[in-house]
């Protein structure tokens, strides 16, 4: 599958994040991790560039944070881990049904599938 | 870990935000470097190489840079105001930060002096219970002479105490930390007589109203003489490591 760049990525990666973070609370490595996994490989961002969008989310409310209890053995400087909220579940379900409408009125316009 | 530090310190050092939040940047981002070299590092096997990687995937700090100003909010770049005024500045001695906020609580006196002594001179045709303005402007400058000289006093006493007792194992000086916190003990007493002299100044027995009667007047001095030391080392304590943190981070060459 052809990746797909950051500037194509631009507009959904808060939303992408909150979708990351709905299957349980993670550092920002995490994050990408999941979001790699889930898009098979093709989704190509500059890492660092997550950092603000969970800083907008977070000042949204849609996400709180913490730093990490360090684990004994792990040297290194601590990580913030993340979790979605009430507030950012709701605002992901609004954003998956923003998506769907998206992809069927996009998709009729160039006549491809839904 | 110092070129990923660079790397870091390069995309946040120009951001205009509070010390703690650009301090929780990065810290994040570093951790994030240091997760994704040992990922590299796994996978590639060679450090130069896994070093590489990570610089790549972190992306341009100068790019990132202006993603993460788009990220502050109103709040950050407040704090971001008030920690240019108040706050810790690379490089800086503890006399001159002690003269800055001393001169910022100044500016803060001074409009109130101003306001107080303009209410006052309204009131006083009206209400004879109203003090004098020799008087006021005795008590205003006696409020302004201690405030600022206790605040003043009270900056330099608690970087020297967190220095002392905190800081650096070869900088650290029980000796100098008690020194520090016998003088902020005695601050409390001697700053209530110096108010009540320079404000009775050219008053007969103003002598001898600034010295404490009874037990009460004494317990009041004795309880100052002990909260407020132990809320400066308190407060050393619970900025030391942040403090720490903020000098290795503005120790680093971003070239």
């Amino acid at each position: 599958m052809e990746p797909i760049s950051g500037d194509a990525l631009r507009g959904h990666l808060e939303t992408m994040a909150l979708a990351a973070l709905e299957a349980g609370e993670a550092h920002g490595l995490e994050v990408l991790r999941r979001l790699a996994e889930a898009g098979c490989g093709a989704i190509r961002l500059k890492e660092g560039s997550l950092y603000p969008a969970l800083y907008r989310l977070e000042a949204a409310g849609l996400i709180g944070s913490t730093w990490e209890d360090t684990p004994p053995g792990r040297r290194g400087p601590r990580r913030r881990v993340y979790h979605i909220t009430a507030k950012g579940t709701r605002r992901l379900a609004a954003g998956r049904a923003e998506w769907r409408r998206f992809v069927r009125v996009v998709g009729g316009v160039l006549g491809a599938p839904a | 870990m110092s070129d990923f530090m660079v790397l870091v310190e390069r995309a946040v050092r120009p951001i205009a935000a509070g010390t703690g939040r650009k301090l929780r940047m990065r810290e994040e981002l570093l951790a994030h470097l240091t997760g994704v070299y040992e990922e590299e590092l796994a996978r590639l096997g060679d450090g130069a190489a896994a070093r590489a990687e990570a610089a790549r995937r972190f992306g341009d700090p100068a790019e990132l840079t202006r993603e993460l100003k788009d990220s502050l909010t109103v709040r950050d770049r407040l704090s971001a105001r008030v920690d240019g005024w108040f706050g810790w500045r690379s490089g800086e001695a503890a006399w001159r930060r002690g003269l800055r906020v001393a001169g910022l609580v100044a500016l803060i006196v001074v409009p109130c002096l101003v306001g107080g002594s303009i209410v006052a001179e309204v009131r006083r045709p009206h209400d004879p219970s109203v003090l004098s303005a020799g008087t006021l402007l005795r008590v205003w400058t006696a409020v302004l002479a201690c405030s600022t000289a206790g605040v003043f006093v009270g900056a330099i006493a608690v970087v020297k105490i967190r220095d002392a007792i905190f800081g650096d194992t070869a900088a650290r000086s029980p000796g100098r930390a008690v020194g520090y916190v016998a003088l902020l003990a005695l601050m409390a007493p001697v700053g209530g007589v110096a108010a009540t002299l320079i404000g009775l100044a050219g008053e007969p027995g103003a002598l001898t109203s600034a010295i404490p009667r009874g037990a009460g007047e004494w317990l009041i001095n004795g309880l100052f003489a002990v909260a407020v030391p132990v809320v400066a080392v308190l407060y050393a304590h619970s900025t030391a490591s942040a403090a720490a943190r903020r000098a290795e981070w503005a120790r680093v060459d971003v070239g």
